[in-house]
């Protein structure tokens, strides 16, 4: 082997993975899923937990002194 | 000789006659309704039930829908602070009793804070004369278009169910409701629709004189509510500043699109009795319902409540975007009717 062969050599080592054809493929992530969607495409923006007024109880707010 | 308050007689049937909270006996009957709200079946009982049984569930929930529940927003806290406030204030009060003023546009919650406003003071009157059956603590009135100090005096009359002659003349009227109002320990008198009153006008102000005569007359505290009162000139001119001198105050308005607006909808769902609704629907089209409403509480309400009425009656068990895109609402409110 000459000194270009050997070069050619040692370039393709440094560029091919080292691994076998025998192993087994690398598990390729999950992409995240798309997020569903909406039955009437009308999702105004993301969900967060939206903590409701109370219920007014003219009876409850007799008891109070104040 | 009528009684002022026969006017509007029920008819025979209680659930189809209508409720006029400007009469004692309506006043009363919603002032001792605690409203209730239907409990949702399991699935496999709701649909084991026969067609009468299903006809009763289903007229429960009708009936909660085309009410839903009163939202204790951050007005109506405010009013009620304020209005007990007030009940303190005046109760040893010889003179320039201080009353509550409550202004805003149409659809803003005005009548709804001032009916609960009374419920809850008459309520608590209740609770401290437990024995006092005979006692009206709270009066509600609403003044009529174009008012004159008998048609005001006449007002109160109906709501006591005063006996009225048509010769009766306005000081005959005013000492009647006087009497009463004293002998039966009222504590507050809310006057809704106060806009109508306009003291530009020789009538209105006379109007205007007459309430604050009862004003002196009598141990209470008032509260108005009308439409942007002081475009309507309530407050003008120099009976305009002795009411602007002894009223504190609040004003109603639209919701902006932000957390309180998302809150009051969450309450509004959280209320829905349907089957296959999905929880949070609503509040994903908390900017589609703003659109349509105004940020109006009044046309917020009529929109969920005729979904939700809807849902009922075809069967579909849930409110989706569909349902109020169907729903005509007010025609301020609604951007579709606004000129683009």
């Amino acid at each position: 082997m000459n000194k270009r062969d050997r070069r050619v050599a040692a370039r393709t080592k440094a560029t091919v993975p080292a691994v076998s054809p025998q192993d087994p493929p690398a598990p390729v992530p999950d992409e995240p899923a798309p997020p569903p969607p909406d039955e009437d495409g009308s999702r105004d923006k993301p969900l967060a937990k939206v903590i409701p007024m109370p219920a007014f109880d003219p009876f409850a707010e007799a008891d109070k002194r104040w | 000789m009528t009684a002022a308050g026969s006017r509007e007689a029920p008819g025979a049937d209680s659930e189809e006659s209508f409720r006029q909270l400007t009469t004692l006996t309506g006043w009363r009957e919603f002032v001792s309704e605690r409203p209730s709200v239907p409990d949702l079946l399991p699935a496999t009982e709701w649909k084991a039930l026969g067609d009468e049984a299903r006809d009763d569930y289903d007229e429960a929930r009708l009936a909660h829908h085309a009410r839903l529940l009163t939202v204790a927003t951050p007005v109506m806290q405010q009013v009620i602070t304020e209005g007990r406030r007030l009940q303190y204030l005046n109760r040893h009060a010889d003179a320039g009793r201080c009353g509550l003023l409550l202004s805003g546009p149409a659809r803003t919650g005005k009548t709804t804070c001032l009916a609960q406003l009374g419920k809850t003071i008459e309520t608590m009157h209740h609770r401290r004369h437990p024995h006092a059956a005979g006692h009206i603590p709270v009066l509600y009135i609403t003044v009529p278009p174009a008012a004159t100090p008998r048609m005001i005096a006449v007002e109160f009359a109906r709501f006591l169910g005063l006996p009225l002659t048509r010769r009766s003349n306005v000081t005959d009227v005013l000492e009647s409701v006087c009497g009463v109002c004293l002998d039966a320990r009222t504590t507050l008198v809310c006057v809704d629709e106060i806009h109508n009153v306009n003291l530009g006008t020789r009538h209105g102000a006379e109007a205007s004189d007459t309430l604050k005569y009862f004003a002196e007359r009598l141990p209470v505290t008032f509260a108005y509510a009308g439409i942007r009162v002081e475009r309507a000139g309530l407050l003008s001119g120099t009976r305009g500043e002795q009411i602007a001198g002894r009223f504190s105050m609040m004003r109603t308005g639209p919701f902006g699109r932000g957390q309180q607006w998302e809150s009051l909808i969450a309450a509004l769902e959280d209320s829905l009795r349907l089957h296959h609704h999905s929880d949070g629907t609503l509040v994903e089209l908390s900017s589609y319902l703003h659109s349509r409403s105004g940020g109006m509480i009044g046309s917020l309400l009529r929109l969920i409540r005729s979904a939700a009425i809807q849902a009922v009656l075809d069967g579909s068990e849930a409110i989706t975007k569909a349902t109020p895109e169907s729903i005509p609402v007010d025609i301020a409110s609604d951007d579709k009717n606004k000129p683009r």
